[in-house]
């Protein structure tokens, strides 16, 4: 995933991570960020939202709803904002058909040797691409994001990799168990400030 | 001799050559310039050879000189070394320290707001962008090779913290002293960061 930064000096930055996604719908998501420096576990299940640094050995809890759709909306009203949020989403095509002002098909492309659609559309804040694969099993490839209300119009790149629709899931995958020196700490408030 | 011998030459040649030039001024005198023009040519086939060495010698010491100007265009190369000087960017760590002030929350406004999802979230980096905005200090350069490290403000926040830094408890928050500067851990998002405190 690369995501843009507009720096100070009015430079765009961009950032790298990888993230790797365990779904099991309609309520558990394992989230693995690595990137920055730093890795992030991130859990969701059983009404509540973990996420933890094995390195530092920091952690937040913090309840959620039932759903893993409405759970997104929830971590994205409290300023938890994931990329990838919206391809976890169950009605990912009526959230992008309520939202799109136009959307062309550019034709078939190859990424990585792989023979893709590529589409393109329009939003009122952003503009955005997909590549999919077609056939019975159409998997997203790539994606592109253009912010056009933020300065600089930043971009979110999401390459994904390794599609695995029958995984062999433990039964701990979704579980965090806190470690003894573990501890907890809480959420910076989306506006600033100390807590 | 072969001074006077130039000069004689010199003197025909302009001789020469102001007839010449008053030919051309009176017009129709063709035949006279031609006639003193062979002359004149005659006397260059047998001194040419002298004037021509005398020259071509003085040609190439000028060239001689020329090589030397480019040696000092080669010593100028090292005013490109003071590009050193950029080596202080290193206070761009110290900047990025600034990196990722937080504060602010994309869309949250609501000028595009739906129900379940709003574009901004899709971008998330670009939503991280605006609240974040990784503060890059300009690149000055400074007068001096000093670097002076200065502590980071209060507030500021990081994604890692600097080395030699032991964790205290200070009530019920886990924070990090760095050298006597204070960090405090969040999840920003989904991201672990560090804000400079003051110390309770």
């Amino acid at each position: 995933m690369e995501e843009e930064e507009l720096a100070t000096n009015g430079q765009i930055v961009t950032f790298f991570h990888t993230v790797d996604v365990t779904v099991q719908r309609p309520d558990k998501i394992h989230l693995t960020f690595k990137g920055r420096g730093q890795q992030v576990e991130f859990y969701r299940e059983n009404g509540s939202v973990t996420m933890y640094s094995p390195d530092a050995k920091l952690y937040t809890t913090m309840p959620t709803k039932s759903t893993i759709d409405a759970s997104l909306t929830e971590m994205r009203d409290k300023n938890i904002d994931m990329p990838i949020g919206p391809f976890l989403r169950s009605n990912f095509y009526d959230l992008v058909a309520k939202a799109v002002i136009t959307g062309y098909v550019i034709g078939r492309v190859k990424v990585f040797d792989q023979d893709v659609h590529q589409l393109a559309f329009t939003a009122p804040d952003a503009d955005f691409q997909i590549w999919v694969t077609g056939g019975e099993a159409p998997r997203f490839v790539r994606s592109e994001v253009v912010n056009k209300k933020l300065e600089g119009k930043p971009r979110t790149i999401i390459q994904f990799l390794d599609w695995n629709l029958s995984p062999t899931v433990s039964a701990d995958e979704f579980t965090f168990t806190k470690p003894a020196d573990a501890v907890q700490i809480s959420v910076l408030p989306e506006r600033g400030g100390d807590q | 001799m072969k001074l006077h011998i130039t000069l004689a030459l010199c003197s025909s040649l302009v001789s020469s050559t102001s007839i010449a030039q008053l030919g051309r001024h009176g017009g129709g005198q063709r035949t006279t310039v031609q006639n003193r023009s062979n002359t004149a040519n005659v006397q260059n086939r047998s001194n040419t050879a002298n004037v021509n060495r005398a020259n071509n010698a003085n040609v190439n010491r000028n060239v001689n000189n020329n090589a030397n100007v480019n040696r000092n265009y080669n010593n100028n190369t090292n005013v490109n070394r003071n590009v050193n000087v950029n080596q202080n960017v290193n206070v761009n760590r110290n900047v990025n320290v600034n990196t990722n002030v937080h504060g602010g929350c994309y869309n949250c406004g609501g000028y595009y707001h739906d129900d379940d999802w709003n574009w901004g979230s899709f971008a998330a980096g670009a939503a991280v962008g605006v609240a974040t905005t990784a503060a890059v200090a300009a690149a000055t350069r400074p007068a001096t090779s000093t670097v002076v490290v200065a502590a980071p403000a209060v507030g500021t926040m990081v994604q890692a913290l600097p080395g030699g830094c032991t964790s205290i408890n200070s009530g019920e928050a886990v924070m990090y002293n760095c050298s006597n500067v204070y960090y405090r851990p969040y999840y920003q998002g989904t991201t672990l960061v560090y804000q400079v405190v003051t110390y309770p």
